[in-house]
């Protein structure tokens, strides 16, 4: 979606692009050491689940 | 939508077995004293990436949203497989930020990266009391604003139809001659066109940096879905009075620059300006 292209750029968090969303939850936010017992994002797998998943939705051509 | 099926959660007596639990924290927000308040109202019905209730862990005037998850889910081989699954990790991704947007429109938030899980809630007030300057400064940031998500691209123009005739016409006697010239001018054309787009991107990016409260220009986008690359990849974290102010901006200069595209994404919760709680981690 553009703003170019469209009156009403805003868009509500169910129809937020996923790679602006995994791009935030997944790369951004707090992060701690320490005692956490995870940290998901250093997870190859979920970088091996992100590729399929945004080549899949490219929400980004319009 | 699959969500854990919970048994890993129960002994075989249908108990809950404490020991292998994780607690994983999505956000932390000021104490708000009163649980039943807004804060309760907020995260009522809220589930977390293991469809688990949401609740508030509260430490030295602060408070971390939790949730209790299976210890499948707090890593090990099976968190391994279903983190394989790119439709599970999508709903996690999307549970992650339901929570972290119920917070942030409730009150001041800051968010935490996807997958931090402590083994005890004493560890997270623990994180809550060591950690209380650097959050609470963050809260400081974040209070009454919000980021906005804006990616630039080169709008490139669109290819002259090559037309099989024009080569034949212009270079009757020398093809090749007037086949160079035409690759030659197309290749300025791009270039122009490039250069044109590049100066669009700057002129919007420092238009919308003059609102702004602060800037972020993360390095090169990390995942392959962001094809093609954006000329510009910035979160601006803006006063919440002057969002209306900011977009009307975004889609002026949206309006004012062919040469690019511009898309916005927010409200968000400022998961770009947290970065400050990081310093001093050992």
């Amino acid at each position: 979606m553009t703003v170019a292209a469209d009156p009403e750029p805003v868009l509500l968090p169910e129809h937020v692009p996923l790679v602006d969303l995994l791009d935030r939850v997944l790369a951004r936010g707090v992060v701690v050491t320490g005692e956490v017992t995870l940290a998901i994002a250093d997870i190859d797998l979920v970088r091996i689940s992100l590729r399929a998943l945004l080549s899949s939705v490219r929400p980004e051509s319009g | 939508m699959r969500g854990p099926n919970g048994s890993a959660m129960r002994g075989p007596n249908g108990n809950p077995m404490a020991e292998s639990t994780g607690v994983c924290v999505y956000a932390v927000v000021p104490d708000p004293g009163d649980r039943a308040g807004r804060a309760g109202t907020a995260l009522a019905g809220v589930r977390g990436w293991a469809s688990e209730p949401v609740r508030l862990v509260t430490a030295d005037g602060l408070a971390a949203a939790v949730g209790t998850i299976p210890a499948e889910l707090a890593g090990g081989d099976r968190l391994q497989r279903r983190l394989a699954d790119p439709g599970w990790l999508a709903f996690a991704v999307r549970a992650h930020h339901r929570v972290v947007e119920a917070c942030f429109r409730a009150m001041p938030t800051v968010p935490f990266r996807m997958g931090t899980v402590y083994q005890h809630e004493a560890s997270v007030r623990e994180l809550l009391t060591e950690r209380a300057t650097q959050l609470r400064a963050a809260l400081a940031v974040v209070d009454g604003r919000c980021e906005w998500g804006v990616k630039v691209y080169h709008r490139a123009p669109p290819e002259p139809a090559r037309q099989p005739s024009t080569v034949g016409a212009g270079g009757a006697d020398r093809p090749g001659t007037a086949y160079l010239l035409q690759r030659r001018a197309e290749r300025a054309n791009r270039e122009q066109a490039r250069v044109a787009a590049a100066l669009a991107a700057a002129r919007l990016d420092a238009a919308l940096a003059a609102l702004a409260v602060a800037v972020e220009r993360p390095a090169a986008a990390g995942y392959p879905g962001d094809a093609p690359a954006p000329m510009l990849r910035a979160s601006y974290l803006v006063d919440a009075a002057r969002s209306d102010q900011f977009t009307g901006a975004v889609r002026a200069l949206a309006a004012q620059h062919a040469a690019v595209q511009v898309r916005l994404t927010g409200p968000w919760p400022a998961y770009s300006f947290v970065g400050g709680v990081e310093a001093g981690v050992p």
